[in-house]
């Protein structure tokens, strides 16, 4: 389940279940309404179990967009299994930079 | 996601198929470690798909067969025919769980588990449990756990540059941690701003350090197979790791500290980067769409090309001739698009032949020539049940068992060829056996017990061949499940006919026989010539025209009761006149002869005149009307008029029984 939630101060993404590439199509709708209005941005995945590698890319990418904004962007603790995934990937690193 | 399912089901029965024709080939040839590594690669790529589709039990199940081919592969040990039909078992049971998996999701069998555990049996050389329902030990477990030493490889992984829903990098490296432990695993990307993201672009590639006791190539597998475009080096790092690797820990925490042990390449091979595939899976309800849009638009070109004589606009004149130009080769390349090989439908016998050969106690050698003919995938459909029909009574009845062959002074192994060819626009199809060839006198006893002949009567051997496709025939002794109820020829005959084609035998006593199956290439457009009785125009098919003369230029006469022939160039040939067939009085001398030619036969078909030649669309009249004896279809001409096309074969017959035909409908 992707949830955008639009804040006076920010936006809330709110990332739940598992994202396969079908739901790519919906964060990436989300993703470029955050672009197109830059605010701080905060992405809760503690219940996401898992999501495809194109749902990442969507992530950083939208990371990187925000940094250049200014906007920063903070991503929650993930679930355990996600995190040891992007962890043991070597992935978590790149997300925590972008 | 309804496509994702078609195609998950389309590509799992042709990695079945692939299993099959693999095993068989193992058990004939004997170990090839090719040949084994792509059965493992069939196993691998089902079981991997199977649990992408969330089928849990068909995917334990397969990855079960995969260790076993593992196995194989390992220790290079031949597939022995006990082997053989527990793996074959093993397709047969995929087969009928995918089946159930359509209407029941994730389902399993209790046969699965006692089938990998007789499985196992035979690897280990322990008595095959056959009464056994215990679950076995998983395969994985005691093949990883061989004692053989873990080696670290240094392995760097580009994924395909398209992600999709069946691609994805992370369940890649996930699947990867099957068979390898990640000691270290390094992600680099060059991820753009999310204005110049291409989503399903891959931005990433990984640089990995595992240990694993399996060889690379299953390492290159896992990664390449699933996505084409892939690409993946491996390279042995030389420090072998001190302990036996068996089902990788994926606690074990990353670390970077084994780096800098010197590396040596071992396979710096990568596969080509494709930017895109070959091929594409398309269904056969869009082509057969395709294919009916195409039909029309033919009709309406010929439409517009008998307009064109009503024109003298020029421009007009040559839009429609460019225009009659491209819609024939559209219709070249749609036509070429429904053309499948027969190797599709000959590869299922195989195993058909081996099972039948076993259960019947007979030695059978299948060669297979001609299987990359093309032919309509409507027609390959439906020539399924006739050649199973033959293939089957050449083993049961053709084929003698070995003691007899010995006795015979013939091989111990029979020989069944199945074999395609195209000639002259049409399929040539050839079951050919070399066993006991059919007796025609025993074809004669068997006509006179079913009241089909007197005693006295002596019929020539092409009508005693009939009584083979008559139905309620069989010379069988024991009726089987394989032959012997007289049904099955019968349906040879009437699909074979079906289909616009004719079936002939050839057959000699202690040698073998040969059925010719004889089909068009296509049933749906056709090259035909336009002939004309009266105001009616109808079509013959262009394959089937030899030449034309002008009936007073022939010499004819009627020297039996049983109607008139024509000399052509000393030649004698029956003459049929279209306005008999059709009911209508002779016209007189100014009628038209057309030489028609079928199987080496010649019969001459006298007609009012010629229109000329057009593609036509064969349209079914049994299913737009009802069956019309003579004709075998319909056509839409130009003008909007329909136009009978005639049955070739049926005008043979004619001229050999010399029957009248009747305009009404049988």
């Amino acid at each position: 389940m992707i949830e955008l939630k639009i804040g006076k101060k920010g936006y809330q993404l709110v990332l739940e279940g598992k994202l396969g590439f079908d739901q790519l199509p919906a964060l990436l709708e989300a993703a470029q309404q955050i672009e197109a209005q830059p605010k701080p941005t905060t992405v809760e995945w503690g219940s996401l179990q898992s999501l495809h590698y194109a749902c990442l890319q969507t992530l950083i990418a939208l990371g990187k967009s925000l940094e250049a904004s200014g906007q920063p962007i903070a991503f929650k603790e993930p679930s355990p299994d996600l995190y040891d995934c992007l962890n043991r990937y070597g992935i978590w690193q790149a997300v925590l930079q972008s | 996601m309804e496509n994702l399912v078609h195609l998950f089901y389309d590509e799992a029965y042709e990695m079945l198929e692939g299993m099959e024709q693999v095993l068989l080939s193992l058990e004939e040839r004997g170990h090839d470690p090719e040949t084994v590594n792509a059965l493992f690669r069939y196993a691998h790529s089902f079981k991997g798909n199977s649990a992408a589709m969330g089928f849990t039990q068909l995917s334990r199940f397969t990855h079960g067969l995969e260790s076993a081919m593992e196995s194989l592969r390992r220790e290079g040990r031949p597939l022995t025919p006990e082997l053989a039909t527990l793996l074959l078992q093993a397709v047969d049971l995929i087969r009928a769980l995918l089946e159930r998996t359509r209407t029941e999701g994730d389902v399993g069998d209790p046969a699965c588990d006692l089938l990998l555990s007789q499985i196992q049996a035979v690897l280990s050389g322990a008595p095959t449990p056959h009464d056994s329902n215990t679950l076995p030990p998983s395969f994985a477990q005691s093949e990883t756990s061989a004692e053989r030493a873990a080696r670290r490889y240094r392995v760097v992984y580009h994924p395909a540059p398209t992600l999709s829903p069946e691609h994805d990098p992370l369940a890649l490296l996930r699947e990867l941690e099957e068979y390898a432990q990640f000691i270290h695993c390094r992600f680099h990307h060059q991820i753009p701003p999310l204005n110049a993201l291409k989503p399903d672009a891959c931005y990433g590639h990984w640089e990995l350090t595992v240990e694993t006791a399996f060889e690379p190539a299953i390492l290159r597998a896992v990664l390449e197979l699933s996505a084409e475009g892939a690409t993946v080096q491996i390279e042995e790092e030389s420090a072998p790791s001190p302990t036996s690797l068996s089902a990788p820990d994926r606690s074990q925490t990353a670390s970077d500290s084994d780096q800098g042990a010197p590396v040596r390449t071992v396979q710096a091979v990568s596969a080509p980067v494709k930017s895109e595939s070959q091929s594409i899976r398309v269904a056969t309800e869009k082509v057969d769409a395709l294919f009916n849009l195409v039909s029309e638009i033919v009709i309406a070109q010929s439409m517009l090309s008998s307009a064109q004589a009503e024109t003298t606009h020029e421009r007009l004149r040559y839009a429609i001739t460019q225009m009659e130009r491209h819609v024939r080769e559209l219709h070249e390349r749609v036509m070429a698009i429904r053309l499948l090989p027969i190797g599709h439908l000959f590869n299922r016998f195989p195993r058909m032949v081996r099972d039948t050969a076993h259960q019947l106690g007979k030695k059978v050698n299948l060669i297979i020539e001609g299987e990359e003919t093309e032919l309509d995938r409507t027609l390959l459909e439906l020539l399924s049940d006739p050649l199973t029909h033959l293939v089957r009574n050449a083993i049961d009845h053709g084929i003698e068992p070995p003691e007899e062959r010995r006795a015979c002074g013939k091989p111990e192994t029979g020989t069944l060829l199945l074999r395609a060819a195209q000639s002259e626009g049409r399929i040539y199809i050839e079951v050919s056996d070399d066993g006991r060839g059919i007796d025609p006198e025993r074809i004669r006893q068997k006509a006179i017990q079913l009241g089909w002949l007197s005693e006295n009567e002596q019929p020539s051997l092409e009508t005693l061949y009939d009584f083979i496709f008559r139905p309620g025939f069989s010379t069988a002794q024991q009726v089987s499940d394989l032959s012997g109820r007289g049904v099955g020829m019968e349906v040879v005959k009437r699909n074979v006919e079906q289909l616009g084609g004719a079936v002939s035998i050839y057959s000699a006593i202690g040698q073998g026989t040969r059925f010719t199956l004889k089909v068009p290439l296509t049933l749906a457009i056709m090259d035909g010539l336009g002939l004309r009785v009266d105001e009616e125009q109808y079509i013959v098919p262009l394959t089937a025209v030899l030449e034309a003369f002008r009936l007073s230029d022939l010499s004819r006469s009627a020297p039996f009761e049983r109607g008139e022939i024509v000399n052509v160039r000393g030649r004698f040939i029956p003459l049929i006149r279209l306005r008999h067939i059709i009911g209508l009085p002779d016209k007189g001398e100014s009628e038209l002869v057309l030489i028609l030619e079928q199987e080496g036969q010649q019969i001459a078909l006298a007609v009012d005149s010629i229109v000329g030649q057009q593609q036509v669309v064969l349209k079914s009249l049994e299913e737009n009307f009802l069956r019309v004896p003579g004709f075998a279809g319909a056509t839409i001409l130009g003008d909007g008029r329909v136009a009978l096309i005639l049955d070739v074969a049926e005008l043979f017959r004619l001229t050999q029984h010399r029957e009248p035909i009747s305009r009404s409908a049988a």
